[in-house]
């Protein structure tokens, strides 16, 4: 009797303490605390970055201040996503505007069409994770256009007469590629400030009996310089 | 991070808002160029006498007496058409003869930039001539060739006028 109630009490205890780890086992752990902050950097630093980190729309301020106080101008927004924190796949799509008199010439050039550029970004700044990034990348362009030119009618100083300078509805198309170099900074949770500059080369140009168009949409100014920029808003998406 | 982002943006507005370049090209006249050769020899050849050239049915003179002269560059109507170009060869002898050179052409207008003055380019399409005798005076268009038939901004041979002599002119 003695010996079986021996048995019962140590049973008991036995089960006791199983289910006393069990519910020990069942608490939440909320953090791990490390010893020192270089001990969590270090560990926060081996962590893998994920392959899909997530997309961003961003819209060009520069093209939009152009387009309010320059003869030409765009308004451009642009989307990418983040693999890796290191290559960003970006479409960019736009309309590019012009309506502009030149007071010499009075020849008045209009146009308002889209244009569109694909490519890829390339962060090359050492630290992926700090949200602050260094470009870059490649852009393809495409634009098909329509634009409107006239002017005074042209005197022929010779034989007389007047020849009349007023075109509707022009065509063009333009095919161009970019190299992009950037920054981007962080400044405030998910918003980001940045700056591109681009070198442009024409790959191929539909132009008019007319000759070269003035300002083509995406490209900007046909016969100017071929380097041009965007100060972007970037918004993150995650 | 404000103040290099604020000079980014002060710094890209004035890139872009940036003085323009002024693209027009240095010669913007547009005229045919018409060179004279010997038929004979097929070479080059030049006018010791003088010529003159005038367009038919207006009192005007595209060229006046001009002098030792192996080319000569005219002006084209700003109309689609035939000019008609009075050739009027004279020399020191007072022996003088006229020929005509019909010119056909097409135009179309040009645009270089908007800061350039727009301006007319001509296609020439077929060119026709007159020729005199030779007891009038020595030389005398043979025939005429189309070299170049646009006719735009650059000073390229347009036509070149073989001329037939009798003896030195």
């Amino acid at each position: 009797m003695k010996r079986l109630l021996f048995l019962l009490l140590l049973t008991a205890a036995f089960t006791a303490n199983s289910v006393a780890q069990q519910d020990s086992s069942q608490v939440q752990v909320r953090g791990i605390q490390y010893v020192s902050a270089e001990d969590a950097a270090k560990v926060l630093l081996n962590k893998p970055i994920p392959l899909f980190v997530g997309i961003s729309v961003s819209v060009d301020l520069c093209g939009a201040v152009m387009a309010s106080l320059c003869p030409w101008g765009q308004y451009e927004a642009a989307a990418r996503i983040n693999f890796r924190q290191r290559y960003f796949p970006t479409v960019e799509i736009g309309i590019g505007s012009s309506n502009y008199t030149d007071e010499t010439t009075k020849l008045h050039y209009k146009t308002h069409s889209p244009f569109f550029r694909a490519g890829c970004d390339l962060n090359i700044a050492n630290d992926k994770r700090s949200g602050n990034r260094i470009y870059a990348g490649l852009r393809y362009g495409f634009t098909a256009f329509k634009y409107n030119l006239d002017g005074p009618p042209i005197e022929d100083p010779v034989y007389g007469g007047m020849f009349p300078y007023s075109f509707t509805g022009v065509n063009g198309r333009m095919h161009w590629f970019e190299i992009v170099g950037g920054l981007e900074a962080r400044i405030w949770k998910f918003i980001h400030l940045g700056w591109t500059l681009r070198y442009k080369v024409r790959l191929n140009e539909k132009q008019s009996s007319l000759g070269h168009a003035w300002y083509v949409p995406g490209f900007g100014k046909n016969a100017g310089g071929r380097v041009g920029g965007t100060f972007n808003l970037i918004f993150d998406i995650d | 991070m404000r103040t290099p982002f604020l000079l980014s943006l002060i710094g890209t507005t004035l890139f872009c808002t940036s003085c323009a370049n002024i693209d027009c090209p240095l010669d913007n006249i547009v005229v045919m160029t018409s060179t004279f050769y010997a038929s004979e020899t097929d070479a080059p050849t030049r006018l010791t006498g003088s010529l003159s050239i005038a367009p038919a049915g207006r009192d005007t003179l595209l060229l006046n007496q001009a002098r030792n002269i192996d080319k000569f560059i005219l002006p084209l109507r700003h109309q689609a058409g035939t000019d008609t170009l009075l050739l009027r060869f004279s020399n020191d002898d007072g022996r003088a003869a006229e020929d005509t050179l019909f010119v056909t052409h097409d135009i179309f207008a040009h645009f270089e930039n908007i800061d350039c003055p727009a301006n007319i380019f001509h296609r020439i399409s077929s060119v026709r001539h007159t020729n005199h005798a030779p007891s009038l005076f020595p030389a005398t268009v043979d025939h005429v060739e189309i070299i170049r038939p646009l006719v735009d901004y650059d000073d390229v041979e347009n036509l070149r006028i073989f001329l037939r002599s009798t003896t030195s002119y």
